[in-house]
């Protein structure tokens, strides 16, 4: 339970670092919001009149200041681009975003927990060797690459799927089915790009379980290969594919910028990609801020559910 | 009738003979202990009854189990056999259970699969099993995970795993090794009430003490084949086999006496001897061992009529001088843990006294988990102590910087492991090297540092230049030693030194100890083995929970 207590406050504090490492950076972009706001119009004097609306006009250390006093109160400002509250514009991206996350990763484990038993299974054989190099192909494969592929298979060529978007714009409410429709591709492309990895960690554990004393044992005692495969392997494969989850969760953000680019789905990392064009430092920094705090929650899960998993995590 | 019989079975891994032409028979009630030292075989003959050898791995000849041909057998007759007729157990409790899985669900396993008890009388069962073999706790045994049971309990454990499904022969392959003696002679008669009701055991071990004393038969194996199979009290009154003589005579026995070592080393399965394959290490070798096999005649491989007796013993040596007092270790204590945001404090150490002179070797003995490494670990101050400790005259917690480390250089530690503690990316050379680098030697004087160090630690020249893994046990140990050597030391702290060597590298490294003790050093020698103890030191601490309980004579009693 201290352990825990100490794990959250030194998050909070990462958090921290993390926020104002993206604030500074943030506003080491070249150009400014005042410059991409006004654009081909953009004079000296224009511009400081902006700055001077937008609160830039005094040094980067006062900004922060000001922004972090705001923060501790719950305030992300207001979105340049927009003129909108951040905290108004972003749960929607970010519930859409968190849906993709989720439906994808969930595939990738779909994917990587077949894989990897079979993998792992079959390591020093032709089926095992076979398997290994389908997931280093897909290892390698980047996320656009997979998603434009499904577009032209799924839209283009059978046209089964809409390719972009996240709801069909012609209802006023969308369908649960056509959310669900929407979401398909996006959350595959995760999913392929993603499961590789997964399996890997997976075929390693399953056959390094196979290979201990332990399993050698439990044949002695008399176990199947039913019985060694799901008793035995299964729960140490399960807790490297726990811990790995925890990771690729963390890199929601980031991982899905390119896929909700090439999807033009609205999610956080389409949202992130827009702001940075657009200079709109307190949306940048609000979406930095919940990949940081998504990043703690899922490791500070993973590592509980790996603790689950194995009795030994608490020991030592 | 017999349960088990191996008829001329050899198993081939990798284009090597593991073992070849092995006769071997167990008749229910019957425990036959199978001795040898690593690398004879022992462990492939135990483990080809169950047919889990690795996949590779070729047989040929036949095993008999109850009269059946184990290898015709369906693959569901298999897996009845493995568990339900055999039951087997493997060297390393702690990695024979699987470490997420509850000692009691693993137990359970062998019981609902061969006998199909209903899950209530299948707990009762784990329970009572536990209870046999001698667990107070069985409820708490069967509610733990691996890793929160002593070595001991677990050895119990995995004991009552075997029997669980409740076989008519058990396969125990080192169900003792890493237990102090008086474990495991009480796990082992835990066994005899079993034996009384038919059970069969199949003993592999290479503790001749423990076969000795619990054995009906004995079968000594070397390089892969048979040299003696007989009564287990004939045996040990009498070996006959050359071999069979200079494994007993290696073994530690009188106090005081060192054991004599075997000349030579065990041959190369990759390129073994066209006749006896021991005939190369044999004192009363004749030309035409060098050529053929021998045939066995009255449970002995060995075509001598009456092999001479090999001396039993190297002459008594006579103890060496004590000099002054070097050490005193005064109320020191030894707590674990309790710091910020650890785990709660627990005393490993208490109160520790006792003084050690110039060329005597101190024994520090006791069940594990007695604290006995802890001492070893205060004395090195690898952990933080309390009281204090004097090495030459000087307060050791007094010195600061370069003094202090200038001091505890006069003290080096030897493991017990010494394939972890040398890097095994490094010639022996390079391993040496390292205390003359620390110590700023200049690079010229290093060669004749290293090679007197590599003597008085046993070892010859030529092997410097040799990568540390192309070593035996043994040879690891010793270049330990040296290497502990050349940081020029006046106490050596040796933890378990050799539990992991075979008997022979062993009575090598008792007589190295002697030597060192003659030239001056002081040891501190800790051990769970007695009798290895007795024979390079005439004291012992013995503890007991963290405690010196006495300091006694290790020559009488």
């Amino acid at each position: 339970m201290r352990r825990l207590a100490v794990r959250i406050s030194a998050g909070a504090l990462a958090i921290l670092l993390l926020a104002t490492l993206a604030f500074l950076l943030a506003h080491a972009l070249p150009g400014g919001p005042a410059y991409a706001i006004l654009g081909l119009r953009a004079t000296p004097d224009r511009q400081g009149a902006l700055d001077l609306q937008l609160g830039l006009d005094v040094p980067v250390w006062q900004q922060y200041q000001i922004w972090l006093r705001h923060l501790l109160h719950g305030d992300f400002g207001t979105s340049f681009a927009e003129n909108r509250p951040v905290a108004d514009i972003l749960p929607a991206y970010a519930a859409n975003s968190l849906l993709l996350s989720a439906a994808g990763l969930l595939g990738a484990v779909a994917l990587a927990l077949p894989f990897g038993l079979a993998h792992g299974l079959t390591a020093r054989r032709l089926p095992g060797r076979v398997l290994g190099a389908i997931e280093l192909a897909f290892y390698a494969l980047p996320g656009f690459v997979i998603g434009t592929a499904l577009i032209a298979i799924f839209s283009g060529w059978l046209d089964w799927l809409p390719a972009s978007g996240d709801a069909d714009l012609r209802r006023a409410v969308p369908s649960l089915a056509d959310r669900a429709r929407h979401l398909l591709l996006p959350a595959a492309t995760i999913a392929l790009f993603s499961f590789a990895p997964l399996a890997r960690y997976v075929a390693l554990a399953t056959d390094e379980a196979l290979a201990s004393p332990f399993v050698r044992a439990a044949r002695a005692r008399g176990a199947g290969p039913a019985a060694v495969l799901f008793r035995h392997a299964l729960p140490h494969a399960l807790r490297p594919l726990v811990t790995m989850l925890g990771v690729s969760f963390a890199g929601f953000v980031s991982g899905t910028i390119a896929v909700e680019t090439v999807f033009g789905y609205p999610g956080l990392g389409w949202l992130l990609w827009r702001a940075v064009l657009g200079r709109d430092y307190p949306v940048i920094v609000a979406i930095v801020l919940i990949g940081g705090v998504v990043t703690l929650i899922a490791t500070l899960v993973a590592d509980l559910c790996a603790g689950w998993l194995d009795p030994r995590a608490g020991f030592e | 009738m017999t349960l088990l019989a191996m008829q001329g079975l050899t198993v081939e891994i990798a284009g090597r003979n593991r073992v070849e032409q092995l006769d071997l028979q167990v008749r229910p009630g019957e425990l036959l202990a199978l001795v040898g030292e690593s690398g004879a075989g022992k462990t492939t003959a135990a483990l080809a009854p169950l047919l889990l050898l690795a996949p590779e791995a070729r047989l040929s000849g036949r095993i008999l189990f109850q009269n059946r041909d184990i290898r015709s057998l369906s693959r569901g007759e298999r897996q009845a056999l493995r568990g339900g007729g055999i039951g087997a157990m493997f060297q390393d409790a702690l990695e024979s259970f699987d470490p997420v899985q509850r000692i009691g669900t693993q137990i359970a396993g062998p019981i609902r699969r061969h006998r199909r008890l209903p899950p209530r009388a299948c707990r009762r069962e784990v329970l009572r099993l536990l209870e046999t073999m001698g667990l107070e706790d069985p409820w708490r045994i069967a509610r733990s995970y691996p890793h929160e049971i002593s070595g001991g309990q677990r050895q119990r454990a995995l004991l009552a795993s075997a029997l669980a499904g409740g076989p008519a022969l058990l396969i125990a392959d080192e169900p003792t090794s890493g237990l102090d003696p008086a474990t495991a002679h009480a796990i082992l008669a835990q066994l005899a009430a079993l034996r009384r009701s038919g059970l069969g055991i199949l003993l592999v071990t290479h503790d001749l003490g423990l076969a000795g004393a619990h054995a009906d038969m004995v079968q000594v194996l070397y390089a892969g084949r048979t040299v003696e199979r007989r009564e287990a009290g004939a045996f040990f009154a009498a070996p006959r086999h050359p071999y069979a003589q200079a494994l007993l005579a290696s073994a530690p026995s009188i106090p005081g006496v060192l054991p004599a070592p075997i000349p030579g080393t065990a041959p190369d399965p990759a390129s073994l001897p066209p006749g006896c394959r021991f005939a190369p290490r044999c004192a009363a070798r004749e030309p035409a061992c060098d050529t053929a096999y021998p045939a066995m005649r009255a449970g002995v491989a060995c075509r001598l009529e009456t092999a001479p007796r090999h001396a039993l013993s190297a002459p008594a040596r006579s103890w060496p001088a004590r000099g002054e007092v070097l050490l005193a270790v005064e109320g020191v204590g030894v707590r674990y843990g309790g710091r910020w945001l650890a785990a709660p404090l627990r005393t490993a150490l208490h109160d520790a006294t006792f003084v050690l002179h110039r060329g005597e070797c101190l024994g520090i003995l006791g069940p594990s988990g007695s604290g006995k490494s802890t001492l070893g670990r205060a004395v090195l101050h690898l952990v933080r102590h309390t009281g204090r400790i004097v090495l030459e005259g000087q307060d050791l917690a007094a010195l600061r910087g370069p003094a202090r480390r200038a001091a505890l250089r006069r003290i080096q530690p030897v493991f017990q492991d010494p394939s972890g503690s040398l890097n095994p990316r490094f010639t022996v050379a390079e391993a040496l090297a390292e205390p003359l680098r620390l110590a700023r030697l200049p690079r010229s004087l290093w060669p004749a540092r290293t090679d007197a160090a590599l003597a008085r630690a046993g070892l010859p020249a030529r092997l410097l230049g040799a990568p540390v893994p192309a070593l035996s046990g043994g040879e690891k140990q010793r270049v330990a030693i040296a290497r502990a050597l050349l940081a020029d030391p006046a106490l050596l702290v040796l933890d378990e030194p050799t539990s992991a060597l075979d008997l022979s590298s062993q009575a090598h490294l008792l007589r190295t100890i002697r030597d060192l003790l003659e030239a001056g050093l002081a040891i501190l020698w800790i051990s769970h083995d007695r009798a290895a103890t007795a024979t390079v030191a005439r004291e012992a601490l013995r503890l007991e929970s963290g405690r010196i309980v006495e300091r006694m004579a290790l020559d009488r009693g």
